[in-house]
Formats: structure tokens, C-alpha cells, sequence
């Protein structure tokens, strides 16, 4: 009774709210006509500030207009108070949906055009709403509008031309997060971020977090699963880590001989108030403390177990200690080995029985986990160093740095090449950046003048004020607020590493390495593509900061009880089938070529030779719980690279050119390899060696590089493929089929240009399009910035896209209609209309600009091939374009030069100092010379477009020069006075007509005469016998304006 | 005056091992003003030094000039105690193996240290 009491009661307020505050009803429009209606909450907005707030204290919350949702956007519900921040703002309502979702808005609309939209109806819905584009992704486009995006977007969903038009809405993400009961878990901001700020007062940023939640919707973990704490000691039946999931071995304290009076056999921290062992509690807490127990905290995997290994610290003990430590963990079951700790030098090999003892534990597929170390203070400009044995070059050791509350990288995180991951941990010490301290919270020695705590400390790393440590609750003097560091971070992927063990036991440490690679969340606007061997990773955050749910979905999705064999084909593959997080199928990152059987695993364009193969590289991993059988088989096929290719007939040696060449064939001499029996998880590369096909074959395309396209397929009894006559599709669908269609462009070599066929791989006509887009990944400049991209069609491919009407974004025109200039991003060469199985042949030239060159080395630029009716992508192809940092030069023309007319003159380039190429183009970009000294004779005024480029590696300048014809004058007036005939000389430059006006003056009645000029003369006799005696002005007037003026006189 | 005739004396071998020895890599120790701040919370609580004056040849990716001390004999393990120090990097089988819980500070061996 009380229950339907309360419903009612609820139903009441429901209605009764709604009908004050739901003030209007709109609607916006989803794809095939689905409308959706909204309503208008009052007094409920979403403020945007496009330039961030006005205030100089970002950091208090109390100067925050209302709900952050971001730096620059917050929902509010009074907005008298907004015009204070100084700040330009936006306000739009908030909207609620019959199934009360709240959805904001700001400017920003999403759209996806029909396939069969034009450029000019794109181009009138985007200037008659005033749209900008922000980015165009497979998914949508990105635009900015001025209006208000609701409307506008209804607006242009209404004229037909778009599939959806709807805002960017910002509506809050229902999860299935688990939140626990533990009374400290609202302090643990790294595990659930909700803006709730830190212990010490510091604002947070919502999801700077591992997003450990919405994993516990998944796993809290597995007892099976044990996490060895390398460390400090663990405290015996810690309140919240007790010792029936501790698993605490004889021999397990290895600091017993070393330090204090330990027993060997007890891994407990020795306690002290002054130097107590504090930090394994700490790091063991963040990993397994015990979840809903209404005390403490809570651990990333609280049902799995952890077995603490104790080790001594600071000296004196033979670095044998560690690695036997290791062996320990190894040969005793640990699944993961988590680390914190380090020593203070980058050298990879500093102790070899450690790095023996981690590869060790790494082929016995025990995931060991080290800290990167504190090293770096990048307030002060020290980006540090990755401390061993972290820097060890060890395949799948995983090295962990610190990101922070508002997802960006920790001030003491260090740079490097062999950090692998970032998890959350605090932002900085007092005494580098002031204010900051440790705010990460775990377990501590029980006892309120034991463990971190207690500690003081002298040398300033702990804060002056302001710091809130645990204080009440059960057993609040066994917790503290004050962990941080790398130490904090690595437990965390320790922890995560734990939950996906435990839905995957069969994972080894590749995948489990891979599965942290690509589900990583890529914060920090860092750039993340910053090296073709390891795509996704930066150096500040490695592969990013770990997310616990992604990566706990990705391990579950991997556990799979049937042989199930994969080729990746991008770093982001997890092997789902279909594969529908890959933006670019053609680029599998398990597919290389080496010109040499080298081994090393960067791609190489294939190089030709009559007699010596190259060598494809082909990674395979078995991404199931069971093994191979050996039965398998791989078949390696080539294509001359296109963005158009089918299966099978461009790659099974059937297909041809026009002059006969094959488009492609199955590998020689080796089209199938056998693969060895792989163990679950296990993986292989394979070496096949590759005959490359003769170039001079296709010197139909020009002399330009034209490479391959590369597909591996696995042919396996108990994991067939499925497959169609579309190879795009294909490689989705299949895990078993890998692409690449990379072309390196590298400059040193030479290379600044790649060649690709573009074409109708259907029987009938067909009509498609090309984007090109930079690589989102990629900070700095674009490439289409740093250099001149040039696009150039053959005739086949020009007359396909004439016959769709010649439209183009984002391109300058050049003379040659068949050449064009990438202008920015996301060009679209439009329309091409291709007769059935037509093929064309596109070159994309890259000239660096030396006057926009920026430290980058690495630029990555996609070609894509979409069907022009459907918008699907038939196929694409990626340039990987490399650059050295090289001296700049500048070109020079010299000075503008005054000339007379039809003067003929040597206008000079400044000779650099390198072998170049010189190039003049007239106004209107027509080449007429190459070569330093170009000689004209000056007919009509011009500017002249010196064009400098470099021999070794095409990188350009240019310089412009004007030719501008002397002034007309009027030279001599003979004789002067003169009483009868006057031979008056001058000088006409450019002028198409002119004429002397006599115009009396003093002393005369005012008469004015006109003689006109012979523009071939440079001299005319005047008779004034006739004129009165006195002043006369002669002036010359060309082309209706006086330029000179002379006086005479009559006498 | 126990300072001055230590800085003689290590400026003296300073040139003995040039002129003797014409070896670059010869270790040499050096001598400054120093202050022990505290323990640190990492390597085994060693304790912390500060140079109080810019010393060439040492980490330049210390905080402060703060570093671990290796082999600072225990009477002189008193929090803010003042002394003149002479020290080198250490060795690799010198180097202490620290938690990364606090700052990263590098880590110095100490050969002498006396009282101010």
C-alpha cells in the first residue's frame, strides 16, 4: 500500500513537473524519415563558450557557471550570472525525449549526404545555412552552423540531399556501471571521474578515468587470477585485502637478510613511523582491495587475488635479489606481475639477470608490469627518461606512465619510445608545481601513526594545506589519500590486465599487450601517429590512457572455443567480425614488405629486381582458446595499387591492362606457405619471399612510382571465410584477409610521388567519387599545409570525371586542367564517370615547402574510393610520406625590374647552393622557362613566379619578380623659347594612345591644342608660328591621364 | 679551515690525475656545500641532499639540486643538518633501486662528508 502510495506520489510530481516545465514540443529528424519528438525543458540550458570561460580561476569550482561538461560547454539553470565571465557565450535550451533522455546542443550539426547528392547541391545547402565544415569522418560530416543546429538541421534534412541532419547532440551516455559501496570510492576520482574533485581541492574533469565501472559490469574479477605485488610487503589480513585472497608463500620476503629482522617467509612491510614500508599496501590496494564491504576503498579486480613478494629498497642488496624475486612470481602463478619501482638510469640493460628474468616470465606468458618512473618535470622543460627496467627491450613488457585528473599527462611522466600505457594518477609534486600533491587513494598500514599518512616530509612533495586525508569511517587509519606517481598507474593496468585474465584466461601476453594498445583512450591531443612502426602510440602517453571497460569487452569478445586465425588490419583490429572499428581496411598493419630478408618491420615499397625476390611479411595470431592444427594455409597475392580492386579477378593472374600486363597474380614463387600449429594466443610472422613484377611492364602509367596492393588470405578447414565479388567487404567481414595498399613516398630516396589506378571494377557504368583526408591521428601540420600536393589525372581518368561535370573541393585549378593543387582537407574529386571496367591512373605528388616546414617527419594521407550512388568505399589507398629535417633555402628572383617596352632583359634566379631545378611561370601559371636566367623581351607589363626545386628530395620555394615598364616622359622641348617650329622629344611605355595638349598661360589668350602621337615615334614637331607670344605647358597625355608636363616659350 | 684544506686537497689530485694519468675518465670527487634535508619517500627512505650551489658535473635533471644519497655514513642522517660533501656518480652496481612513488630524484654517491 505504502508502495502504490509513493507511485502515485511519483506519478504526481512526474506530471505536474512536466507540465510547468516542459514548455515546447520540437522534433528533429534520424535517417528514413524517423521523426523524434522533444520537448523544451525551462529554465535548462546548455551554455557554450566557445573561448573558454573568462575567469582567471579555472581550477575553483565555485567560479563555474553551472555543470561542467567540458571546458568550454555547462549546463545551467540560471543564467543571470552568465554575462559576469566576460566571455562570449551561447545559450540553447536543454530538450528531454518521451523516454526522458536530456539532450543539449551547441552549434555543431552532423550530416551524411546521399550518395547520389552533387557537389552543387552540397555546396547550396552549405552556403545557404552557412555551415563550416569542422571534419569529415566514414560516419558523418561535421558542421558549424550560425543559426540554431536544431532548426538548421531539420532545414536541411527537409531539401532531400542528406541521409540524417541532426545536432551534435550531448546527451549523457546510459552505462551499466557498477558503483560500489565502499565509503571511499567517491575518492577515487581515477577509477570513476564524475567531476567530483580531488582531496586536496583540485577541480577534475569527468572521465579522466580508467572507467572501472562500466568493467565491474562486466568482471570484478576472477579468484583464479593472481597479481603479484613486487614491493614493499603487504600487511597480513589488511581490513580491506584479507588473507583469503592473498596469496602469501613461504620465501616470499626477499629483503629478509638485507633489511630489518623480517622473517623470510612473511612478505609483511616492516612498520615504522619514520621509514616505514608503506608502498606495497598502497599498490596491492589499487589492484584488489576488497569491494562492498562499507569500509575503505575498492580495487580494480577485488575478487582476484594478489601474492605480495617483498624486496628490498635503496642498496645494498645484489641485484640478484630482483630478478629471483621475478622467478618467484613466475614459477609460483602469477598471471600479472606488477612493479613499481625502478632505477635511476634509461639503460635497457642495466641489470641483465633482471632483463633475463622479465623475458623469463614473458615467455612463460606472465604479463609483468614496470613503472616508467618520476623522472620528468615538463613545467621545467625536462621530459625525462623511462627508468629500468622499464626501458628493457623486451617484446610485451609493459611500461606504464601517468596521465592525470584532466586527462593529460602527469608534470613527472616521462617521454618514451617504450612507454606502452598511461593510467591515472596525481598531477604533480608541491615542489615542482606548486599546490599539487598525491590525491590517489588506496589502502595503508593500519595504525594512525603508521604508513603514508603520518608521513612527513621535509624536502617539500607533500602539500603546505589543504590536503583531506582519511579521517573517519571503519578503520579510516588503514587508508590514505596520499599515493601517486608511476607507482599509482601501474597497479591500475596491473589491475585491468587482472579483469580481462579473468573473462579470457587463455590470453597470452601479445594479445593482452594488443587488446591495451587499441582500446586505450588517446587523450591529450598528443600525436599518436608519430612513428609508421608503432600507429596509435605517442611518446608522452604511449598508447594512451588504459580503459578498463573496453578492454574487459574486447578480451571477453576474444574467447573464443573454436580455431579462429587473424591478420590485423589496423592497430585498432580486435578480430571482430565484421570489423567495423578499422577507418581504413587497406592499411593492415600485419602486412610488410622488406627489400632484404632482414626481418625489420617497417614497409618498404617492393622494389624490382629479375632474379632476387623481396620478402612479405605476414603476422598471424590465433586469436582463439584452441590450437591449429597446422593444416592452415596462407596465400599472398600483389595488385598494381589501385583503389578499385575486386575479388577475384584483380588478383588471380586473370585480369589485364589494356597492353596485356596482369593487374595482379597470386605470389611468386610461393602463393600458399603452410602455418605452423599456433598455440591459443600465440602468434607468427611469416616470410614469404616475393618476386616483384617488372615495371617496365606498366610504363604506360609514366615514369612516376607505381606500386602494390598486397592481400593475404588464410585458408583454414575449421575457420572459412566468406567472401563476395567485393574485396572491401570482404576484408571486413574475414578476419582470415588482410590489405595493404600503402605507398611510401620518401623523399631521401628521391620518391615524391606515388601512382594508384582508380576505376570501375563493375561491367556497367558507373559513377564514383575520391575523398582525400589526412590522418586523424596526426597533430601539427597537414601535409596538404607543410607541402604542395599535387593531384594529376591520366586522360582515361580526366575524361570519366568530365563526363560528370568536372566538379572538385577543396583543389586549385592549374593551366593543365588535368593537374590540380590539394587546397585542405577532405578533397572530393566528384562525379567520375567510368565506363564498365574502365581503369585511370592518378599520381599524387608531394613537395615539401621550405617555408612551412615544421620538425614533423611522418605524414600520413588517405585516398579513398567511394561509389557516387551509395557513398559505400570501394577501396583506398594510404601514402605514407617521409621527410628529413634539412636546411631550407629560400628562392630569389631578385628585385622587380622597370624596363622600357620591348627592352630585352635577363631576369636571374639566386643560385642556392644544392642542384635544383628553376622554373618561371607567367601570371597566369603557365610554365615558359626552365632553367636560372630567363630572358624576355618586354611586350606587356608582367610578374614572373620563380619556382625552385631541389634535386635530392623535390623540395620547393617560390619567388615572384614584376617587370614593369618605365613611366612615358616627355624628354626635351628644342628650342626652347622658340618662335616658329618646336621639336618636342618622348618617350611612350605600354600605352595605346597618347597625344600632346598645348595649353597657353601667362601671357597668352588660354588656347589649348591636342597633337596626337605616334606611338612607333619618339618625336614630334610642333608649328606655333600662329601661338601669341608667352608660357605655353606641354603635357603629355597617355591613355587619358597626364604623366608629364613641360613648359615652353613663344617669343 | 678543515674545508679549505679539502678543497686543496681534491683540486691537488684534480691535477695530479690530468697531468699523471691524461685519462678523461678518471672519477673524480668533488666537493660542495651541502644541506640533508630529509628522508625521501622512495628508495628506502634514504635521505635526501641538497646542493646549495651550482655544481658542475652532476644530474642536470635534478628538482632543486635535491638528490638520493648512497653511502652518507648514519651521523649524518639528521634532517636540515648542513655539510661539505664530496661525491661522485655512482655505479651502475652502485645504483639503488627506488619505488616511483615521490620525485625521481637522481642519485649521488657521497665519498666524504664533514660538518660545517
Amino acid at each position: 500500500m505504502k508502495n502504490k502510495f509513493y507511485k502515485l506520489l511519483f506519478v504526481c510530481f512526474m506530471f505536474s513537473f512536466l507540465t510547468i516545465n516542459a514548455q515546447t514540443n520540437d522534433f528533429y529528424y534520424t535517417s528514413n524519415n524517423n521523426k523524434i519528438n522533444i520537448t523544451k525543458i525551462a529554465g535548462k540550458y546548455l551554455a557554450e563558450f566557445p573561448n573558454g570561460l573568462g575567469v582567471t580561476n579555472t581550477m575553483n569550482p565555485t567560479n563555474y557557471p553551472g555543470i561542467k561538461l567540458s571546458d568550454k560547454t555547462y549546463l545551467v539553470v540560471d543564467t543571470s550570472n552568465l554575462d559576469s565571465y566576460n566571455a562570449t557565450y551561447f545559450l540553447t535550451p536543454t530538450y528531454i525525449t518521451a523516454g526522458g533522455q536530456e539532450l543539449n546542443y551547441t552549434k555543431d550539426i552532423l550530416l551524411k549526404f546521399k550518395g547520389g547528392a552533387t557537389t552543387s547541391n552540397k555546396s547550396n545547402i552549405i552556403s545557404s545555412n552557412n555551415l563550416t565544415l569542422i571534419k569529415t569522418t566514414l560516419s558523418y560530416d561535421m558542421y558549424r552552423t550560425t543559426g540554431d543546429a536544431l532548426q538548421v538541421s531539420k532545414s536541411i534534412y527537409l531539401s532531400g540531399q542528406v541521409e540524417f541532419s541532426t545536432p551534435d547532440f550531448i546527451a549523457e551516455v546510459q552505462k551499466l556501471d557498477y558503483i560500489p559501496n565502499d565509503p571511499y570510492f567517491n575518492q577515487q576520482w581515477y577509477l570513476h571521474n564524475t567531476g567530483q574533485g580531488t582531496n586536496d581541492g583540485k577541480s577534475t574533469t569527468i572521465d579522466a578515468d580508467i572507467d572501472a565501472p562500466e568493467a565491474w559490469s562486466i568482471t570484478k574479477g576472477s579468484p583464479n587470477i593472481t597479481v603479484a605485488i613486487i614491493d614493499e610487503g603487504v600487511t597480513s589480513n589488511h581490513p580491506d585485502l584479507p588473507n583469503t585472497r592473498q596469496i602469501r608463500l613461504n620465501g616470499s620476503n626477499f629483503a629478509a637478510p638485507y633489511q630489518g629482522v623480517n622473517n623470510p617467509n612473511d612478505p609483511s612491510p616492516t612498520i615504522s613511523t619514520t621509514a616505514g614500508n608503506n608502498h606495497g599496501n598502497a599498490c596491492a590496494g589499487i589492484v584488489a582491495a576488497t569491494q562492498d564491504n562499507n569500509e575503505g576503498v575498492t580495487g580494480i579486480a577485488p575478487l582476484c587475488k594478489i601474492m605480495p613478494i617483498k624486496i628490498p629498497f635503496g642498496g645494498g642488496a645484489p641485484s640478484s635479489v630482483y630478478a629471483d624475486a621475478i622467478d618467484f612470481a613466475n614459477v609460483n602463478g602469477a598471471d600479472i606481475i606488477s612493479n613499481s619501482w625502478g632505477y635511476g638510469s634509461s639503460d635497457p640493460n642495466l641489470i641483465p639477470a633482471i632483463v633475463s628474468a622479465i623475458n623469463n616470465a614473458v615467455n612463460n606468458n606472465k604479463q609483468v608490469v614496470f613503472a616508467a618512473g618520476n623522472t620528468a618535470n615538463r613545467v621545467s622543460g625536462n621530459t625525462g627518461f623511462v627508468s629500468f627496467p622499464g626501458s628493457a627491450n623486451i617484446p610485451n613488457l609493459i611500461t606504464v606512465g601517468a596521465s592525470d585528473r584532466n586527462n593529460t599527462t602527469a608534470n613527472y611522466s616521462p617521454n618514451g619510445s617504450n612507454l606502452e600505457i598511461s593510467a591515472p594518477s596525481h598531477s604533480g609534486y608541491n615542489t615542482q608545481i606548486a599546490g599539487e600533491s598525491f590525491n590517489i587513494w588506496t589502502i595503508d598500514i593500519p595504525g594512525a601513526n603508521n604508513g603514508y599518512n603520518s608521513w612527513r616530509d621535509n624536502a617539500g612533495g607533500l602539500p603546505l594545506i589543504g590536503e583531506v586525508l582519511p579521517n573517519n569511517g571503519v578503520n579510516f587509519a588503514s587508508y590514505t589519500g596520499r599515493m601517486g606517481g608511476t607507482s599509482a598507474s601501474t597497479p591500475e593496468v596491473a589491475g585491468v590486465l587482472a579483469l580481462m585474465k579473468s573473462v579470457n584466461s587463455c590470453l597470452s601476453v601479445t594479445q593482452m599487450k594488443n587488446i591495451l594498445q587499441s582500446t586505450a583512450d588517446k587523450i591529450g591531443g598528443f600525436n599518436y601517429n608519430w612513428n609508421s612502426l608503432m600507429p596509435g602510440h605517442s611518446i608522452q602517453l604511449g598508447y594512451g590512457k588504459v580503459n578498463a571497460h573496453k578492454a574487459v569487452q574486447m578480451a571477453q569478445l576474444l574467447n573464443s572455443t573454436t580455431l579462429d586465425l587473424m591478420v590485423k588490419d589496423g592497430i585498432d583490429d580486435n578480430g571482430s567480425q565484421p570489423n567495423n572499428v578499422t577507418p581504413y581496411m587497406w592499411a593492415s598493419t600485419d602486412i610488410w614488405i622488406r627489400n632484404q630478408a632482414d626481418g625489420l618491420l617497417d614497409h618498404q615499397n617492393p622494389e624490382y629486381s629479375a632474379t632476387v625476390p623481396n620478402y612479405a611479411y605476414v603476422r598471424i595470431t590465433n586469436k582463439s582458446c584452441v590450437a591449429s592444427t597446422g593444416n592452415e594455409q596462407l596465400k599472398f597475392y600483389w595488385a598494381k595499387a589501385g583503389t578499385s580492386l575486386s575479388w577475384p579477378n584483380t588478383w588471380n593472374g586473370l585480369s589485364t591492362f589494356p597492353n596485356g600486363s596482369l593487374q595482379g597474380a597470386p605470389a611468386s614463387p610461393n602463393p600458399s606457405t603452410t602455418i605452423p600449429v599456433l598455440q591459443p594466443g600465440q602468434e607468427i610472422i611469416l616470410q614469404i619471399p616475393f618476386l616483384v613484377p617488372n615495371p617496365a611492364n606498366y610504363a604506360f602509367a609514366g615514369s612516376d612510382q607505381w606500386h602494390f596492393c598486397l592481400l593475404s588470405r588464410i585458408e583454414a578447414p575449421n575457420d572459412l571465410l566468406n567472401e563476395t565479388s567485393d574485396l572491401y567487404t570482404n576484408v571486413q567481414n574475414n578476419n582470415g584477409i588482410a590489405w595493404k595498399n600503402v605507398t611510401i613516398v620518401d623523399l631521401v630516396a628521391n620518391r615524391t610521388s606515388g601512382t594508384i589506378a582508380v576505376g570501375n571494377p563493375f561491367e556497367e557504368p558507373h559513377n564514383f567519387y575520391l575523398e582525400l583526408v589526412k590522418e586523424d591521428l596526426e597533430t601539427g601540420k597537414p601535409i596538404y599545409d607543410e607541402a604542395e600536393v599535387t593531384l594529376k589525372m591520366d586522360e582515361t581518368l580526366f575524361n570519366a570525371w568530365e563526363r560528370g561535370g568536372k566538379e572538385a573541393q577543396q583543389v586549385q585549378a592549374t593551366p593543365d586542367e588535368k593537374k590540380k593543387i590539394v587546397k585542405g582537407n577532405n578533397v572530393i574529386i566528384d562525379n567520375i564517370a567510368f565506363n564498365g571496367k574502365e581503369i585511370g591512373i592518378l599520381n599524387i605528388n608531394f613537395n615539401f615547402l621550405t617555408q612551412e616546414l615544421t620538425e614533423k617527419t611522418h605524414f600520413a594521407y588517405h585516398v579513398i574510393q567511394k561509389d557516387a550512388v551509395t557513398g559505400q568505399i570501394i577501396g583506398g589507398e594510404t601514402y605514407i610520406i617521409k621527410k628529413q629535417v634539412r636546411s631550407p633555402f629560400s628562392a630569389d628572383a631578385g628585385d622587380d625590374k622597370i624596363v622600357d617596352k620591348n627592352q630585352t632583359i635577363t631576369i636571374s634566379a639566386q643560385q642556392i647552393n644544392e642542384a635544383a631545378v628553376y622554373n618561371w611561370y607567367d601570371a597566369d601559371g603557365n610554365l615558359v622557362f626552365t632553367g636560372k636566367d630567363l630572358t624576355i623581351s618586354a611586350d606587356v607589363a608582367k610578374k614572373y613566379k620563380l619556382e625552385v626545386i631541389a634535386t635530392i628530395d623535390g623540395f620547393k620555394d617560390y619567388a615572384e619578380v614584376n617587370v614593369n615598364f618605365k613611366p612615358s616622359t616627355l624628354n626635351i622641348i628644342a628650342p626652347n623659347p622658340a618662335t616658329n617650329n618646336v621639336n618636342i622629344s618622348y618617350k611612350l611605355n605600354d600605352v595605346s594612345s597618347a597625344y600632346l595638349m598645348v595649353l597657353g598661360s601667362y601671357g597668352t589668350s588660354g588656347t589649348s591644342n591636342n597633337y596626337i602621337l605616334d606611338a612607333n615615334s619618339e618625336s614630334t614637331n610642333i608649328d606655333i608660328s600662329n601661338y601669341q607670344n608667352g608660357f605655353y605647358t606641354i603635357a603629355l597625355v597617355c591613355d587619358g591621364k597626364i604623366i608629364d608636363a613641360k613648359t615652353l616659350v613663344k617669343n | 679551515m678543515k674545508t679549505i684544506f679539502i678543497s686543496i686537497l681534491v683540486l691537488l689530485t684534480f691535477s695530479c690525475s690530468k697531468n699523471n694519468e691524461n685519462e678523461s675518465t678518471v672519477v673524480v670527487p668533488l666537493v660542495t656545500n651541502a644541506t640533508i634535508l630529509s628522508r625521501g619517500q622512495d628508495c628506502n627512505n634514504a635521505y635526501l641532499i641538497k646542493f646549495n650551489n651550482n655544481v658542475i658535473g652532476i644530474p642536470t635533471n635534478s628538482t632543486n639540486n635535491v638528490f638520493y644519497e648512497i653511502n652518507l655514513p648514519n651521523q649524518y642522517k639528521v634532517d636540515n643538518l648542513p655539510l661539505n660533501v664530496t661525491f661522485r656518480l655512482p655505479s651502475n652496481s652502485e645504483m639503488m633501486n627506488c619505488t616511483t612513488q615521490g620525485i625521481a630524484y637522481p642519485q649521488i654517491y657521497i665519498e666524504t662528508a664533514t660538518n660545517q
